[in-house]
């Protein structure tokens, strides 16, 4: 009896330790993620601060975080000063390359999936295209898209922007088929379908999700794409990163407040599209190594 | 029923079969003609480039005048025995990297295993801390400029309120504290992927062995180092080769926050081809710079992958 109590007694303290030991780990936790959001969204914050601030607030000392009264005339600003002009520019250069990539990219990965087109390590040899710095290219094709007339053009940038997506529309693509039956090809082929009709009617169905996150993480890379635009346009054919960049060179001073709307607008639908896709973003970051 | 079901398989197989017999040379044209247009622009826009910058790097050529004379290996003579700040720049860029590589795989870790299990706010938690990966590298470096210039960004007034004491560090202008900036937006940047593949790799892990030394009375730290590390090997591979081959062409960024000044003190690799390209015109000499990059890469990626790679498989 009385060793019995003993033990529960004792067992009940340990319990209380554990649960001690349980609450400091939680206000641990939340200690540790509550500085890292800190640190995560206060730049984030102070961007949407910038932008609907005035011109006396923008430089303020000390700064000024919630800007009173609100303003939007940056952003007035920021679309006649070049900002609609680079939205244009990124949204067709980005826009087109974006869905050429993937459509390729499809049609590349369906023959490497299903006809192991190049041999078995062809993707990856595809991919490492992926990993060369974009800096070691800009000079050759400056001089090479000059011979052939596609500097300051949509094409060129088009153009360079699908090929440089490609090996990562390909590597995703490839992973997402080969997950889907071959039977389901077969019988479609028997029943008298076409090798395109298979793709369009069983794979692509089939892969959709795989498709569209593809296509938005494409869509993420080409936005921010900043190298390539600076060099391959001039005056004409400015981006948006080319743009915001260019507000550090201009005559009239900083223009903070501008330059914060522009950039605002620039990552806002990328953050909502991240947020859609986040699921898929852990396969899609590790290139397959890690199955999230 | 299922006798049926089997004869109908085997008669569509056979189908199937004579169908492709009829017309190999149909399923050929098919499975070429679906890799040709990126064969074709992977040539165009990526092979055939670099063979222009292997002429080119041989060249003295200069962008600003007509003739182009055949110099010989001079460029890269020059690049890695007379030009003292390409050198510096490779140092710089290892250095740098390295650094930000370090942080980011400590916090990402240590974010990661703090994440595991379930605690309220989890979800929201996940998304708000994935946000930077996402922000164009433009904007990272822009809001930088913003935070850190000295009279009216919002990095010194926030440290002063944190550490009840004045500074006075001109960030961006002090060759001593610009390169931490550069590294601690990077690390801004991109810690959120780190934790994000770190911790799908410790999803992944087998429970077993965790049960195993939890009977054992083992601590948390042997846990960590004796059951999670080594399981973890290959994902921490993808994850360091992946940062660190991200980190060699780090130029957005930099280019935004401090245009690789003051000076050149915060000049990695990239920023110095685009500007021997574009200030000084010097479109040969990139060239050979380019190459040399290139060739560092691909040391650098069999490096790592033979490595980490013998401990992983080991």
């Amino acid at each position: 009896m009385s060793t019995s109590t003993v033990g529960l007694h004792d067992r009940a303290s340990r319990l209380r330790r554990k649960r001690l030991g349980m609450a400091t780990l939680m206000a641990l936790r939340y200690a540790v993620i509550a500085v890292a959001l800190a640190f995560t969204l206060v730049p984030l914050l102070w961007i949407l601060s910038t932008s609907l601030k005035g011109p006396d607030q923008w430089q303020h000392d000390p700064p000024i975080w919630i800007p009173s009264p609100f303003t939007f005339d940056n952003f007035r600003q920021m679309w006649t000063d070049g900002g609609a002009a680079a939205l244009l520019h990124s949204c067709v250069t980005v826009g087109v390359s974006t869905i050429t990539a993937t459509i390729l990219g499809a049609l590349a990965s369906y023959s490497m999936s299903r006809f192991h087109t190049g041999g078995r390590n062809f993707a990856s040899w595809v991919l490492s295209v992926k990993f060369l710095p974009p800096a070691a290219f800009i000079v050759p094709l400056l001089t090479w898209f000059q011979t052939l007339g596609l500097l300051d053009s949509y094409l060129g940038l088009i153009l360079t922007y699908t090929t440089f997506n490609l090996p990562f529309a390909v590597w995703m693509l490839k992973g997402f088929f080969d997950e889907v039956p071959v039977e389901l090809d077969d019988s479609a082929l028997v029943d008298g379908c076409s090798r395109l009709g298979v793709i369009w009617r069983i794979t692509l169905p089939v892969a959709a999700g795989g498709l569209v996150t593809t296509l938005l993480l494409t869509l993420i890379f080409n936005w921010g794409e900043y190298i390539f635009a600076l060099v391959l346009t001039r005056s004409d054919m400015y981006t948006v990163p080319v743009r915001l960049s260019d507000y550090f060179s201009e005559a009239t001073g900083l223009q903070w407040g501008p330059q914060a709307a522009l950039a605002l607008v620039a990552i806002l639908p990328i953050i909502a599209i991240a947020i859609f896709i986040q699921r898929y973003l852990v396969r899609a970051m590790a290139f397959g190594a890690v199955k999230g | 029923m299922g006798e049926q079901v089997a004869g109908y398989e085997t008669r569509s197989r056979a189908r199937l079969l004579s169908l492709q017999r009829r017309r190999p040379w149909r399923r050929w044209l098919v499975q070429y003609l679906m890799v040709a247009p990126m064969a074709l622009l992977l040539v165009g826009v990526t092979i055939y480039p670099l063979i222009l910058a292997v002429r080119m790097s041989l060249l003295d050529w200069d962008a600003t005048s007509i003739d182009h004379p055949f110099i010989g290996l001079a460029n890269y003579q020059e690049l890695l025995t007379q030009d003292s700040r390409f050198i510096a720049d490779l140092l710089r860029t290892g250095v740098m990297g390295g650094a930000a590589l370090a942080i980011e795989f400590v916090a990402g870790f240590a974010l990661a295993l703090l994440f595991l299990g379930p605690f309220p706010g989890k979800r929201i938690l996940t998304t708000l801390l994935l946000i930077p990966m996402m922000v164009s590298p433009v904007v990272v470096g822009f809001t930088a400029r913003m935070a850190f210039t000295t009279s009216y960004g919002f990095v010194t007034p926030v440290l002063q309120a944190i550490l009840r004491r004045p500074i006075s560090i001109d960030w961006l202008s002090d060759p001593n504290f610009a390169p931490a900036v550069i590294v601690l937006i990077d690390t801004w940047e991109w810690t959120p992927f780190v934790f994000l593949l770190l911790f799908a790799g410790l999803l992944a892990l087998s429970h077993e062995p965790f049960e195993a030394a939890r009977v054992d009375g083992a601590t948390r730290w042997q846990t960590f180092v004796y059951i999670t590390l080594p399981q973890m090997r290959y994902v921490i591979l993808v994850v360091i080769l992946i940062r660190s081959l991200d980190l060699i062409k780090l130029f957005d960024t930099i280019m935004l926050a401090t245009r690789a000044g003051p000076g050149i003190a915060t000049e990695m690799i990239s920023p110095f081809i685009y500007d021997v390209a574009f200030q000084d015109f010097r479109f040969g000499y990139a060239a050979a710079a380019s190459l040399i990059l290139l060739v560092a890469i691909m040391a650098i990626t069999s490096f790592v992958i033979r490595t980490l790679g013998r401990s992983v498989v080991g």
